[in-house]
């Protein structure tokens, strides 16, 4: 450890190193512990002959870099992928169910998703079979027809094109057409 | 005083990274500031806990920083606002204790910290102060008064050359040569302590 290293810390302790000497012995103190070592106990004898020494605050060093470089606090956990990919695909396939299915739910009409998939796809101009009874509300099964192709229509543009739910139906549609994702 | 300089370059080296320079620039005020936080506060742990707290709080504002300042000017006032705060928080402020950046400065290493302290740490440093004494009296006296007047007059090595009569260089090297000496002396003691 030279001692010309040794002199420029100390000037540089008192901030009458020049710039040069300064940013060698700063850098030297990089490499060399044995300086840095030197350095504390300068400060350790200048702290304790002014009374300052008052506290030794051994480690606070390392638990001061290690609180600037630790990693930030985790942001309020979300909801796992999984668990989000099983409810939007149970949501769509639901969906696709309830629109594909003309016949009432109770009737145990619901084709399972699976099934679904398996099924060739649909053609745009799909038609429901006709009901046979108006509805309650005045609905002809005329208007419920154009409803539902409608319907079909926008679900299978939106599992061509669009984004969210849609990539269900997207992998659906592919499958269905031989080609799977 | 020409100790902006050397805050300046470490405090460039610490904005680039470098561990080094961090620990240079924490060591450099380290006693200081817990000197200061202990004007507020007596418990030896709460103390370093508000200490630690304040240069946390200052090396992550530091890419804010952009020295029209002195660093050290600008760590006090973390500091003071760290321990104020903590006093505010515990609402046991006592009474005529107010103490800013100016007064701080002044006030620096006024007053000893005694109480809460354990009686090892307590040991060591006085073992410590009484080494670093005796290896001050036993210095020659240029060296010794170089020191001094470096040490507690904060004079530049240009005005000691100026009342010691001799050039800056010698005045620069008999600083350095009292610091290696009490340093020979006291290395044993702290290699002991730690």
């Amino acid at each position: 450890m030279p001692e010309k290293l040794r002199e420029a810390l100390s000037a540089a302790m008192d901030g009458e190193a020049g710039q040069f000497e300064l940013r060698r012995s700063f850098d030297e103190a990089g490499r060399d512990p044995r300086l840095l070592a030197v350095w504390e106990r300068y400060h350790e004898v200048s702290a304790t002959w002014r009374g300052e020494r008052r506290v030794a605050g051994r480690g606070m060093k390392d638990r001061v870099w290690q609180a600037l470089h630790a990693p930030p606090p985790l942001p309020k956990p979300a909801r796992p992928w999984r668990v989000s990919f099983a409810a939007v695909s149970v949501a769509a396939g639901l969906t696709i169910a309830v629109l594909l299915d003309p016949e009432p739910a109770d009737e145990g009409g619901e084709a399972p998703v699976g099934q679904l998939a398996e099924e060739p796809p649909l053609p745009a101009q799909f038609v429901a079979p006709e009901a046979s009874v108006p509805l309650q509300d005045g609905t002809s099964p005329q208007d419920m027809q154009r409803m539902r192709a409608y319907m079909m229509h926008h679900v299978q543009h939106r599992a061509l094109h669009g984004p969210g739910l849609s990539s269900f139906a997207k992998l659906v549609t592919h499958v269905a057409d031989g080609h799977p994702e | 005083m020409q100790a902006k300089n050397t805050d300046q370059e470490l405090v460039r080296r610490v904005k680039r990274g470098d561990r080094s320079a961090f620990d240079l620039l924490f060591v450099r005020y380290q006693h200081k500031i817990l000197s200061l936080v202990g004007r507020f506060f007596s418990d030896p742990e709460e103390i370093e806990d508000i200490a630690q707290e304040a240069f946390v709080k200052a090396f992550r504002a530091l890419p804010s920083f952009r020295g029209e300042s002195a660093f050290y000017t600008w760590l006090y006032r973390i500091a003071i606002n760290t321990a104020k705060n903590h006093l505010a928080v515990k609402a046991r402020r006592p009474a005529g204790v107010d103490v800013d950046v100016e007064d701080a400065q002044l006030l620096d290493g006024a007053h000893a910290l005694r109480e809460g302290e354990g009686p090892e740490a307590a040991l060591a440093r006085d073992q410590l102060a009484a080494e670093i004494e005796r290896g001050i009296a036993d210095l020659p006296d240029d060296l010794r008064n170089a020191l001094a007047l470096r040490e507690f007059d904060c004079l530049s090595y240009e005005q000691i050359a100026a009342i010691m009569e001799c050039p800056v260089g010698t005045v620069r090297s008999r600083i350095f040569r009292a610091r290696e000496t009490i340093d020979r002396r006291i290395r044993p003691l702290l290699e002991r302590q730690s």
